[in-house]
């Protein structure tokens, strides 16, 4: 059902991806403002940040610090390589959902060196905090995955998305979604699991950033989030099926839908004490990812 | 440049805000005049492109302030706003400057704080720091000038920086001097030493490692010493408070005060409302804070309240606040609600037969306390009057002792005036 | 596998380029480096410090379960032909993983304040 495209589609791939995550942030800003004139706000910022004088500070490990936002950015693009757009995929991966899983982490280590490389304190203590984070979300987040897989039998995403024809999997493993959902916004240290960039850390990651590195940091956050909200679409709804409208629609519809939650999710919820969040996660996440991969198990081996 | 003028005409402001000890009301106008453009503040100086000064000034406070405005990237604008009504235009008057086609990151015109505070490292390995080769002071002078934004003659009462230059651009020809002497560009590992051994060790810009001392499970751990405040937001004016960490863990703290500037008449209700968007915005919940801010900027204009059943409504049920907030910063003597239990303030001794509102009496932190100005009110908005008692801050170390770094600031931002209610029933 | 090296490489193009851009519309050079930001005071040391990272028996438990992720994503692939066997000696070694889990929670690994 999905089948491989032309290369060039690759570059579409990242081009809609970009596109959607910056249909987030003017969201955002429309959100804030609560009237269409926050539109401008993220514009604005884009604008002031590029012309911002980029700083340094003493004794930072600038290699370091600048890969990493880059680091975030690049990883987000990447896997967004493997969601399909309606009927096509730009990289049709036989271990499309294990690649999804990978560049995810690869965001860890980019956020660890933002944090490690401004030799300020901020920055190190968030660096801590998201690795925290990390320990925490990560784990349901890979059952949510495996879950999924076990589901189609397969690591591919378009087999993914096939053997959804009759039922989404939204519908059978509520509980992986709202895994998966959670660890969406971890992942994009966004939402009730700011921690990291937190108004307590004075900015936490993006402390002592400014200009273009305080830019790609910013992007990195909204495609990872953006990354994120495209994948949950063939991996749980079903990829482009739906009616009427044709399949590339329905997929970026969707999308659209599960972003615009996530960012939605922003101002309603106050930020997540990690310490607070890793025994619930451990505790009543993990076991409950792990009952709802033993159910899909048992229908797998019953059909 | 085309391009770069073009851009900047975009340039939303994003001020750090300082404030002064009695400079509330001069910060609260400039909260409310970015909400009206829906520009946050900023957190820390790399964020920021204007560094507002709210209250009047004072030695101490200087100091400081310049130490934060080297820190901030170019383009920049200094604002001291003395009072509430100076906001607006002190402002948009910064803004209009940094959104000038003519405005020049010119280091020289910008007063740099290097007569008071400037960088104690030595930097001489480094390039030329943000200055531009060409232009010396008075450099920035250049044609075509628009009138207005660099005149001297301003309205009392608020002035914005940027044109004082003399006594300021002595560092220009300090670094132009080094440029030339060395010419190590790119490093900074520090390897050259400066004279700042420290026991041998020469380390990167003559500050040391840091030190070990036993934390509280008797490991030999590094310390970290870290100042919270006065130039810090949201934070209380006047407040500094020091920190030894091991990690993000605060093993001791120490806190000290600004001298009190003059006092300002606050209705209750605005500085409880304040109060709960200053908590609101630390503990990252972006949407109540900005509505606990839009509900004070109307009571200090005499509107009515209108939604503040609804916001509190949505405080008080939110599970998730009640969960990151209950159990923070505990205080020693345990006192109901308000950060003077336990009778450590003379006023509260006073008041003996003084009650929290509601029977139980909330729990001792930082959510009790939240939930006592919730109280507080809505006995304010039910038309009945209270009192608010000031915060000790010699609560404060033994609060903050033993947490971590997050729940610090959390925990300060909690010990606000607390609402004491008239025992009604007993003395009626 | 072309596609991955084409959007490496051009997402990181994208980066320079914005670095690029970035460089012809700032309106400075990057000065000397700043004191890290501690509320207008100086710093006394480097924030590199070594870490007292309280967590640390969170990563010892995470990763028993990450090396557990190692076996998993291949095992989703093969239940259907190996049938029951394959399901219940997957869970039978999840269970005694989290039968860890619990021990470490009790023993309070996972609360660090």
């Amino acid at each position: 059902m999905v089948r491989q495209a032309p290369l060039w589609t690759a570059l579409l791939a990242g081009a809609v991806l970009l596109a959607l995550a910056t249909i987030a942030a003017v969201g955002r800003g429309v959100a804030v403002a609560r009237r269409a004139a926050g539109a401008g706000t993220p514009v604005a910022e884009v604008a002031r940040l590029l012309a911002q004088q980029r700083r340094s500070t003493l004794a930072a490990d600038r290699l370091l610090w600048r890969s990493g936002p880059a680091a975030v950015c690049v990883a987000a693009a990447l896997a967004a390589l493997v969601v399909p757009l309606g009927r096509w995929t730009a990289w049709d991966s036989p271990v499309g959902v294990v690649w999804f899983n990978a560049m995810e982490v690869v965001v860890w280590a980019g956020l660890w060196l933002v944090g490690w490389g401004a030799n300020s304190v901020w920055g190190v203590v968030a660096g801590y905090r998201f690795l925290a984070q990390g320990l925490a979300y990560e784990l349901p987040h890979m059952f949510a995955l495996t879950t999924v897989a076990l589901g189609a039998g397969s690591l591919r995403v378009g087999d993914v998305v096939a053997a959804q024809s009759g039922l989404w999997f939204v519908v059978w493993m509520p509980v992986a979604f709202v895994a998966y959902l959670v660890a969406a916004l971890a992942m994009a240290f966004w939402g009730p699991f700011d921690a990291p960039a937190q108004a307590d850390l004075a900015g936490g990651l993006g402390a002592e950033l400014s200009g273009v590195d305080a830019l790609l940091l910013r992007a990195g956050r909204y495609l990872m989030l953006t990354a994120a909200a495209a994948f949950a679409v063939p991996a749980f709804l079903g990829g482009g099926a739906g009616p009427l409208l044709p399949a590339w629609l329905w997929s970026l519809l969707k999308t659209v839908a599960v972003l615009g939650f996530l960012v939605w999710l922003r101002d309603r919820l106050p930020t997540v004490r990690m310490e607070r969040y890793t025994e619930l996660s451990w505790l009543v996440l993990l076991p409950a990812t792990l009952v709802q991969a033993l159910l899909v198990a048992i229908v797998v081996l019953l059909r | 440049m085309g391009l770069t003028t073009a851009l900047r005409r975009r340039t939303p402001l994003r001020p750090l805000i300082v404030t002064a000890p009695g400079g509330e009301p001069a910060r609260m106008a400039v909260e409310r005049w970015c909400d009206r453009h829906a520009w946050s503040p900023a957190y820390a100086p790399a964020q920021a492109n204007a560094l507002v000064v709210c209250g009047p000034g004072s030695a101490a406070l200087d100091a400081v302030v310049a130490e934060v405005w080297h820190q901030l990237p170019l383009p920049r604008r200094r604002v001291t706003v003395r009072a509430a009504d100076d906001a607006d235009a002190a402002l948009r008057h910064a803004l209009a400057a940094l959104r000038s086609p003519s405005y020049r990151p010119d280091d020289a015109a910008e007063p740099d704080g290097h007569g008071t505070g400037g960088p104690r490292y030595p930097e001489p390995d480094q390039p030329a720091p943000d200055l531009p080769a060409q232009g010396g002071p008075g450099g920035h002078d250049g044609p075509g000038e628009p009138g207005g934004h660099r005149e001297h003659g301003e309205p009392s009462g608020y002035d914005v920086h940027g044109h004082e230059h003399g006594g300021h651009d002595d560092r220009a020809h300090e670094h132009s001097a080094h440029e030339g002497g060395h010419e190590h560009s790119g490093h900074e590992d520090g390897g050259h030493g400066h004279g700042h051994g420290h026991g041998g060790m020469v380390l990167p810009g003559g500050v040391a490692m840091a030190d070990r001392g036993a934390d509280r499970d008797g490991l030999m751990l590094d310390r970290l010493h870290v100042t919270l405040g006065p130039a810090l937001y949201p934070w209380p004016a006047g407040l500094t408070v020091r920190l030894v960490l091991q990690g993000d863990v605060v093993q001791e703290a120490a806190a000290e005060l600004l001298p009190a500037g003059p006092r300002h008449s606050v209705v209750p209700a605005v500085r409880l409302l304040d109060q709960a968007h200053c908590l609101l915005v630390l503990a990252g919940w972006p949407g109540a804070a900005r509505d606990a801010r839009r509900l004070r900027d109307a009571v200090r204009a005499g509107a009515a309240p209108t939604g503040y059943r609804r916001w509190a409504t949505r405080v008080r049920r939110s599970r998730m606040l009640r969960w990151s907030l209950s159990g923070l910063g505990p205080l020693p003597g345990g006192g109901p609600g308000t950060p003077t239990g336990a009778g450590s303030s003379a006023g509260a001794r006073a008041r003996a037969g003084a009650v929290p509102p509601t029977g139980a009496g909330p729990a001792n932190d930082v959510y009790g306390r939240l939930s006592a100005w919730l109280d507080g009110l809505d006995a304010v908005f039910a038309g009945r009057a209270i009192e608010l008692v000031e915060p000790d801050p010699g609560l404060l170390p033994a609060a903050l002792a033993g947490g971590d770094l997050a729940a610090a600031r959390l925990v300060v931002a909690s010990l606000g005036a607390a609402p004491v209610h008239e025992p009604v029933p007993e003395r009626a | 596998m072309t596609a991955v090296l084409l959007v490496a490489g051009v997402a990181s193009l994208a980066v320079l380029a914005l670095y690029g851009v970035g460089r012809l519309v700032r309106v400075a050079a990057q000065g000397a480096p700043r004191a890290p930001f501690l509320s207008g005071n100086p710093p006394v040391e480097h924030a590199l410090s070594r870490y007292h990272v309280r967590w640390y028996t969170v990563t010892m438990l995470f990763l028993a379960f990450d090396m557990e992720m190692v076996f998993m994503y291949p095992w989703t692939l093969v239940v259907a032909t190996v049938g029951a066997s394959a399901v219940i000696e997957m869970f039978a070694f999840l269970a005694v993983l989290f039968a860890g889990v619990l021990y470490a929670w009790r023993e309070g690994a996972l609360r660090w304040v």
